[in-house]
């Protein structure tokens, strides 16, 4: 006789009250590395017929749920019977909703599952989180209410809340290095007058490396800090205060746009190699350095 | 002796009198200085956020409050406007420059023209160039048919020309009346655009083979790849100096190239000549190149050999051909230019 083989059991599987702090801290971590994760909250329809029926039925479902979940997630069995909330770190509503249809499209396809037997659907709420303006006692009161309400509106329904999808303010600190002070003035009203959703560009002008390496309390703080130079400059080259940022622990924080009159293959490659983002050949349209400004501060959230 | 000596208090209280009257005026004019400098930059930072409103935002304003009406007015707007053109390319930026330079800047460039001083006449032909003033054009070719003009004049005239009347500059040209150096051309071409330096292969058999260098050069820095089929006319030129030239322009035009159109240079008699089609093969597969690689390994020029070997072991899967090829050949140089650069990547890997 060919023996039944169980699939294995991925992530976690904890209580409201064991999550409680692990959530803090992996809030805390949302906004650091700037990656959502996604709270998914399942419910299953008529919950207290089968509560009747068959206690350890929920204990089943539990043993299913982290059979399709990942290695990463948790799952959490919530207080409320028949309700579990799925916890999806570096995942966004739209990677919620994949993991759902999937689920959902598996339960409905075995026809010797318990969910066929016992005539069980899902519905489901997705609450993607982006700040670190959400306690965990809000996110289950509002993930249960939802699950309540969507459960009332039919099976196998899935429910987006976006309370919390809202990416919180953060400062960018901006640096333009130039010696020609016309042109620093330039640059920083273009900066200036960017329109960022989700940005606040704190910006200071050097003349020239040196100063800009002398600011300690400007260069030492952890914030994304975008660095708009010139190859050419008096005291410390342009070269050279890379090769500085460069040696600095969490150096992946500076993002360095060159300006330079230097056009050759070579000179860009070097650049490249030496810890360049952006190479912008001078003279340059201004509308293109506007956008890849943006276009580095759109990508800081994955 | 007593007239000595009041000679003597005479002599020396007319020197106090002129350094005093020297220091009076350096401190005066340090103050004026001062002043000047002072007032431009109030200029400039009152000015610059109304510029950038006029040519970036392309807001209405009143171009009253940009007129220049004192030179240091027009110290203070050149001043501005010169990091605007140099700086930037936005369409809207050179082309606000260009009309409000023609309307409002050319009567003090034109006066600056007739200056005696040249610092002050070749200072205004670089304005006019930046600025692209095209209503100066006419001054700008009455000096330069004038007999006194400098060289750094003309060249500057030439830039100008280049810009704001192509037409006459390719005559210019075509007429061989300014010599310049390889540098200097390269420096006057460099400006151009794409399209005008197309252009100006129309007229390329009437340049100097200086000028017809430093176009070939420039062409190659700039990667115009659809003129490949003009560089390839040039390797059959009779001048040495030409071919060589076209090949490495072609090199740094990043071009595929047809294999057959260089296998002759594999044998040719200059070691240039060599050395570039050694690099040039390296942008085929080494399946096809390999054994022409082979032969230029064992070349009599020390710098053919190295550099097809380094070639060879850059180009995917070349290290392991050039391992094969050492353990088969005999050719003493091959072997050694082989072990060297395979030493070298040990070294360098153990680092």
């Amino acid at each position: 006789m060919e023996e039944k083989i169980n699939p294995p059991l991925n992530g976690l599987n904890l209580n409201e009250q064991e999550m409680e702090p692990l959530f803090n801290f992996l809030r805390a971590n949302v906004v650091r590395s700037r990656i959502p994760m996604t709270a998914v909250f399942l419910g299953i329809n008529n919950e207290k017929k089968y509560k009747e029926e068959n206690g350890s039925l929920e204990g089943k479902i539990t043993r299913y749920l982290q059979t399709v979940i990942r290695q990463t997630d948790i799952l959490v069995t919530l207080k409320s019977p028949y309700q579990w909330c799925v916890f999806l770190f570096q995942s966004k509503e739209e990677e919620g909703k994949a993991f759902l249809e999937r689920l959902f499209y598996q339960v409905q396809q075995d026809h010797e599952s318990l969910f066929h037997t016992y005539q069980l659907a899902f519905s489901a709420a997705i609450i993607e989180i982006r700040n670190n303006s959400v306690d965990f006692e809000t996110l289950m009161k509002i993930g249960i209410d939802t699950i309540k309400n969507t459960i009332r509106q039919g099976d196998w329904k899935i429910v987006n809340v976006r309370d919390f999808k809202e990416i919180g303010m953060e400062t960018i600190k901006v640096s333009i290095i130039e010696s020609d002070e016309i042109f620093s003035r330039i640059l920083e009203m273009s900066l200036k007058n960017l329109s960022l959703k989700h940005q606040n560009l704190e910006i200071r002008s050097f003349p020239d490396g040196y100063n800009f390496i002398q600011s300690d309390n400007w260069l030492s703080t952890s914030h994304t800090h975008l660095i708009i130079m010139n190859d050419i400059l008096p005291m410390k080259t342009g070269f050279e205060v890379l090769h500085m940022l460069r040696q600095l622990p969490n150096n992946k924080r500076f993002f360095v746009f060159m300006m330079t009159k230097r056009n050759t293959e070579e000179d860009m490659l070097f650049a490249f190699e030496k810890g360049v983002d952006v190479y912008l050949v001078k003279p340059f349209n201004i509308h293109l350095l506007e956008a890849q400004v943006k276009g580095i501060l759109n990508k800081l959230w994955k | 002796m007593e007239i000595t000596i009041i000679s003597l208090m005479w002599v020396i209280s007319i020197l106090l009198i002129i350094f005093w009257g020297l220091a009076i005026y350096i401190i005066l004019k340090n103050k004026s200085n001062q002043r000047k400098n002072r007032f431009i930059e109030d200029e400039i930072n009152r000015i610059v956020p109304i510029w950038y409103d006029y040519l970036i935002l392309k807001k209405e304003i009143e171009l009253d409050q940009l007129i220049p009406n004192t030179k240091l007015d027009i110290l203070a707007t050149e001043k501005t406007l010169i990091s605007y053109s140099k700086g930037l390319t936005n369409p809207t930026v050179l082309e606000g420059i260009k009309d409000f330079s023609n309307c409002h800047l050319s009567n003090y460039y034109c006066g600056e023209l007739k200056s005696k001083k040249w610092s002050r006449r070749l200072n205004a032909l670089f304005r006019i160039y930046d600025f692209r003033i095209e209503s100066l054009l006419n001054e700008c070719k009455l000096i330069d048919n004038r007999k006194g003009c400098s060289v750094e004049e003309r060249h500057q005239i030439y830039k100008i020309y280049s810009r704001l009347d192509f037409n006459y500059f390719k005559k210019k040209l075509e007429s061989n009346e300014l010599l310049l150096s390889e540098f200097e051309y390269i420096k006057l071409f460099n400006s151009l655009s794409e399209g005008s330096l197309k252009d100006l292969l129309s007229i390329y058999n009437n340049l100097n083979k200086v000028c017809q260098l430093s176009l070939i050069s420039i062409i190659g820095s700039k990667h115009l790849i659809d003129i490949l089929p003009f560089l390839e006319s040039q390797l059959t030129h009779e001048d040495q100096e030409i071919r060589i030239r076209t090949l490495k322009a072609i090199y740094e035009s990043g071009c595929i190239i047809n294999l057959t159109v260089y296998l002759p240079f594999i044998t040719s008699a200059s070691w240039e000549e060599r050395l570039m089609v050694t690099k040039l093969l390296a942008r085929l597969p080494i399946e096809s190149t390999f054994s022409y690689y082979q032969q230029l390994l064992g070349d009599e020029s020390w710098w053919v050999r190295s550099e097809a070997a380094k070639c060879v072991n850059e180009i995917k899967y070349g290290k392991s051909k050039l391992q094969d090829l050492l353990n088969l050949t005999s050719d003493k140089f091959t072997i050694d230019m082989i072990k060297e650069v395979l030493g070298k990547e040990k070294l360098n890997d153990k680092f």
